[in-house]
Formats: structure tokens, C-alpha cells, sequence
């Protein structure tokens, strides 16, 4: 039961913290793959991710299994975007948001290719529309946050999102069309 | 409200898995000084989940077959020994089927007599299939009625020890005459024990959004927490502080929305026949249960404008659960047959749930679709108790719980 696990970590159960990551271990490499695809930066994040987990795990108030986990999540992508941010500067391109309405093309089909397939195509796109992708879509932010998280617009941050959603809708079409 | 795509990716990814990296757990463990290695998980793979629904699958195909491989086997050769009165023994058969309709007792049991020996071996076949089709057929009462009681005969004493044999020949033939049948008669006066079942099952209640107020503060709506961009603060706040090396108050209020779909449940049940009456059954449950959570987080940083924040979780139990019970039979005809039937059930969560408790009360009426099968369908009522965890789920929200179950029962030859 992760409630007991998440007790025996607060009282430094060393056994109980790699049950912990025994089991998450591979969720939370897919979220953090989504943000860094390259292995050996994702494993420097999932490592500072994991060494936050079980020293934050002290201080979490426990809400079910749900929630830890979405927190969990949340810490991979915070360390995540932290990386991203002091690597390098993200690759954006700067759009004006008015013209995008009249620019819309077809929608992303994720369901007609596998989680694994579309997993990489994530990985594939360019870092900024990656990034705002996943911030959009997987994190829930709003433009205006990423803009404040990203340091950037609110009309580039959608820009971002709607060549990535253009780039992903072709590459997902580009798979199926391949597999007939 | 965003895209619909934003959604159908969201749920794509759901609960997608990655390898890790080679070296994680080293660099982990390095960084922190642990001296502990992660246990192999002893998960059960994808694959072995369907080697075990084939097996069940199989086992089950297997009884089918067995039960239908008798019938239409005995049937032909059934046909063909009632057509073909070729050789005497035969002809003495059909002399003693035609018996009932004349009074040629004295002769039957003069010729019966005489070939006996002969009749007997030669029934091998006929009579291997009648102790097949004895498990079918209401066999001794029904052969009185149709050699004896009908045709008042005093020469009955004379037939002998022929007797069973042509019971069991007229008997088949007479089967094969008629095809009306009855399930119910043949079921009890067979000693049909066994019965197997396929079924489904979900939940009746309707789903509903339970919304709460910041649950797990004490006894306000407003947490105060002061922190010094702690990792804990930063991440359970707002994720855009963590760049921030300063100290900070926040205020934070979140309120809940759960939504918890409809169970599904299914299983593979076995009925063991005490009585005409009472039953006991058993057999292995899957149940889905699926919930939604929205978290709404408002912030408040250093008494600046509010943020808002949502978070949506999605949460998937699955439990494997043996339910224990017994069956009443109310009433039955023919084809029809009702009961009702009260069960205890255990059931192991796959996640990390504890075990879950439950009992259950039900009515139920079954139609029988051919001898071996029965269609029905069964309205229940499930009390569950509290799991004692901390996770919300359906059976939370819903302790008494109505539910409908339908299958498929096949009742097996002793």
C-alpha cells in the first residue's frame, strides 16, 4: 500500500524507497522523456526528481494514491523545465497569435497510433513546442502561465502550441499512412 | 475549457510506461548514500495476465466441447439404430417399441428370451451410448411409462433380465422419436451438479460529481504555509517559485472534484447443486473501477493576484475478488427457473488498496437456451465496507450499491 510506503520513507526506510521506485520508476521516465528526450539528461532529472521525492516526502501531506502520484509527476516536470532552463535557451519562434485562428488545420489523431508510437513523436518535436505542448496539455497551464513560467508571451507560447500541434497532427498522419 | 485533442492525448498517455535510464537507481542511491538495491518487481506481465485468461478461456471450451461432443455424437448413431432394424436383436427392439401399440407381449418376451445372449453383445454400442444419454435423459421412470405402465401386460415377469436393456433400446428410441424435452426435469432428475458461468456485471447508481472544500485542511479553507522555497512547498504551490530563492507566504485553498464511473465487473462463476432447491457457488471476479479527480488550486503568493491551478488525476483499481454463496430455486418450468442468492465476496486490489469487503443480496431468473446453456440476468444489491484506505473509489461514495449481472451458464454432466 503506498500510504504505508510513503510513512516508511518519512521514517528513512531505505527499502521502502526503492519499492517506491521499483514502481514508478517507469512512469515517471515517460513524463520525463516527454521534456528531455536525450537519456543521459533525462537520467540527471529523473535522478535530482527522484533525491527531491523521498527528502520531500517528510513535509507531503498524503492524499491518496492519485494525487501522490500526480505530484510525483509534477516534481519530473518542474526538474524538467529547471534543466531545460539553465541548459540552454528554448528554441522558440515567435508567432503572432491573431493569425493562428485563421491558419487552423487539422487536429492531432492520438488514438489511431499506439502510446508507445505517439510517446516519441512527442520526443521528436523541437525543444519550444515540446515544451509548451507539455505544459499546455499534460500540466494544465494556462498561456498566461507558461508565458510567466517561460519567460516569454503569451502569443508565443500559443504559437508554440499550435506548430505543435500542426507538426504532431502531420506526424501522426505521416505513421498511419506508413502502416496502411 | 480546452481542445478536445488536448484531452484525447492526455488519455493516450495516461499511465504510460518508459524504461529508465541504465544507471538511475546507482546515481540515486550514489547521491544519497543508500546502501540498498531495488527489488526485482515481482509484477505479473501483460503476458502472463493472457496466458491466464486463455487457460480459463480454454478450460471453459473445454467443458463445451465435452458436452456438446456427446450430444451430437449420441444423436446420429441413435438415428441410424432406430432406422436400420437389420438384425434380429434390432428388429426384437423395434417389435418391443412397437409393443405398446399391440398386444404381442407373449411373443416380445419369447423372442427377447431367446436372444439374449446375443442381444446383450450385440448392444455394446447402443447401450455404451444409453449410459451416456442416461446422464440425459430421465431414464427409469420415463422407460416404465413407455414399456410398462402404458400396456398393462401380465407378461412383464417374463420379459427378465432383458428387461434394462430393451428399458434403455426403447428409451433411446424413444428419445430420438420425440424431440420435446424438458430442461428442468432433466436437470433435476439427472443429478446435473455442476454448472459454470460466464458473466458481466456494472454498477446501477448513477455517476455523480462529489465536489469537497479543501478536505485536508483542518478547519478552514486557507492553509498558511511559510516556507524558504522548500522543495515540498514549491512543488505543492506554484512551480514557477522554485526559480526564486527567496522566502515567501502562501496562501493555498483547494477544492476537490471526484468522479467516480459506474464499476465494471467481470467473472467466471461455478454452482455446485446441494438439493432440487439450494446451490453453492463460488468462482473469480475482475473488477474496474475508475474515477476522475479535478483539483483546483488557488495560490496566493505574497497577498499577490490569486492563481488558479487545475490538476486532473485519473484513478484505475482493479480487484480480483472469490465470492462465496449459496442459491435458492423459488420456482421453475420447463425453460424458465428463478432464484434468489446471497454471497460474501473478498476481493485483492491489484493496486495497492487494501482488500475489500463486501456482501450481497440477489434475484435472478435464468431461461434455458438448450439442455447445457441458460441465459440470465440477476439484480443485486452490494453492501461494501471501508477498505480503511485513504483513496476514494465508487464503493466509498457508494457503499450500498445496486448492481445487474447477466451470463451465459453451462451445466455440466455429472
Amino acid at each position: 500500500m503506498v500510504e504505508q510506503l510513503v510513512e516508511r520513507i518519512r521514517q528513512k526506510d531505505q527499502r521502502a524507497m526503492t519499492e517506491l521506485y521499483q514502481q514508478y520508476v517507469e512512469e515517471l521516465s515517460s513524463v520525463c522523456y516527454r521534456y528531455v528526450p536525450q537519456e543521459n539528461d533525462a537520467k540527471d532529472v529523473l535522478q535530482n526528481s527522484f533525491v527531491k521525492i523521498f527528502t520531500s516526502i517528510e513535509s507531503l501531506e498524503y492524499r491518496g494514491e492519485a494525487s501522490f502520484k500526480g505530484w510525483m509527476k509534477k516534481v519530473v516536470a518542474n526538474e524538467a523545465l529547471c534543466y531545460l532552463k539553465n541548459r540552454k535557451k528554448l528554441l522558440l519562434v515567435e508567432q503572432d497569435a491573431a493569425n493562428i485562428q485563421t491558419e487552423f488545420e487539422e487536429e492531432p489523431e492520438p488514438e489511431r497510433i499506439s502510446p508507445d508510437n505517439l510517446h516519441q513523436l512527442i520526443m521528436e518535436l523541437p525543444d519550444g513546442y515540446r515544451t509548451v505542448l507539455n505544459l499546455f496539455v499534460f500540466e494544465g497551464y494556462s498561456h498566461r502561465q507558461i508565458a510567466e513560467l517561460l519567460g516569454i508571451s503569451e502569443a508565443t507560447s500559443a504559437s508554440q502550441l499550435f506548430y505543435a500541434k500542426r507538426l504532431l497532427a502531420k506526424k501522426i498522419k505521416d505513421v498511419t499512412r506508413r502502416k496502411g | 475549457m480546452k481542445e478536445d485533442w488536448t484531452d484525447k492525448l492526455r488519455q493516450r498517455l495516461e499511465g504510460h510506461k518508459a524504461e529508465p535510464p541504465a544507471g538511475l537507481w546507482e546515481g540515486i542511491s550514489k547521491q544519497m548514500d543508500l546502501d540498498v538495491k531495488p527489488v526485482r518487481k515481482a509484477a505479473i506481465s501483460k503476458r502472463l495476465y493472457w496466458t491466464a485468461a486463455a487457460s480459463v478461456l480454454a478450460l471453459i471450451g473445454f467443458f463445451i466441447y465435452q458436452n456438446v461432443d456427446e450430444s451430437s455424437i449420441d444423436k446420429p448413431l441413435l438415428t441410424e439404430i432406430a432406422k436400420q432394424p437389420v438384425t434380429p436383436q434390432e428388429q426384437a427392439i423395434q417389435t418391443a417399441s412397437e409393443r405398446k401399440h399391440s398386444n404381442e407381449q407373449p411373443s416380445l418376451a419369447h423372442e427377447t428370451r431367446s436372444q439374449e445372449p446375443a442381444l446383450t453383445a450385440q448392444a455394446v454400442n447402443s447401450v455404451q451410448t444409453t449410459e451416456k444419454k442416461s446422464m440425459e435423459i430421465p431414464h427409469s421412470e420415463q422407460v416404465e411409462e413407455s414399456t410398462t405402465a402404458e400396456d398393462s401386460s401380465p407378461a412383464e415377469p417374463e420379459v427378465g433380465g432383458t428387461t434394462k436393456s430393451l428399458e434403455s433400446k426403447t428409451s433411446v428410441i424413444a428419445v430420438t422419436e420425440s424431440n420435446d424435452w424438458d430442461i428442468e426435469q432433466y436437470r433435476s432428475h439427472n443429478e446435473q451438479k455442476w454448472s459454470i458461468s460466464l458473466n458481466a456485471s456494472g454498477g446501477l447508481l448513477a455517476e455523480k460529481s462529489v465536489e469537497r472544500m479543501d478536505r485536508f485542511s483542518k478547519s478552514n479553507d486557507l492553509i498558511a504555509t511559510q516556507s524558504s522555497s522548500t522543495e515540498n512547498s514549491y512543488y505543492l504551490t506554484d512551480p514557477k517559485s522554485d526559480y526564486k530563492e527567496k522566502e515567501h507566504i502562501t496562501y493555498t485553498n483547494t477544492t476537490i472534484d471526484a468522479k467516480h464511473h459506474l464499476p465494471i465487473r467481470l467473472g467466471v462463476g461455478v454452482q455446485y447443486k446441494l438439493n432440487d432447491h439450494l446451490a453453492l457457488l463460488s468462482g473469480l471476479n475482475y473488477t474496474y473501477l475508475f474515477s476522475e479527480f479535478l483539483h483546483t488550486q488557488t495560490t496566493i503568493v505574497d497577498h499577490s493576484i490569486p492563481h488558479y491551478h487545475n490538476d486532473s488525476y485519473t484513478q484505475k483499481l482493479y480487484y480480483l475478488g472469490i465470492p462465496v454463496g449459496l442459491s435458492w430455486k423459488l420456482w421453475s418450468s420447463s425453460r424458465f427457473s428463478l432464484y434468489v442468492a446471497g454471497q460474501t465476496m473478498l476481493e485483492k486490489c491489484l493496486n495497492d488498496n487494501p482488500w475489500q469487503w463486501s456482501v450481497g443480496a440477489s434475484a435472478g431468473a435464468e431461461y434455458g437456451i438448450s439442455r447445457q446453456l441458460g441465459l440470465y440476468l440477476q439484480p443485486s444489491f452490494g453492501y461494501y465496507f471501508n477498505d480503511g484506505s485513504t483513496s476514494e473509489h465508487y464503493y466509498k461514495e457508494h457503499p450500498l450499491a445496486p448492481s445487474i449481472e447477466f451470463g451465459l451458464k453451462l451445466h455440466l454432466n455429472p
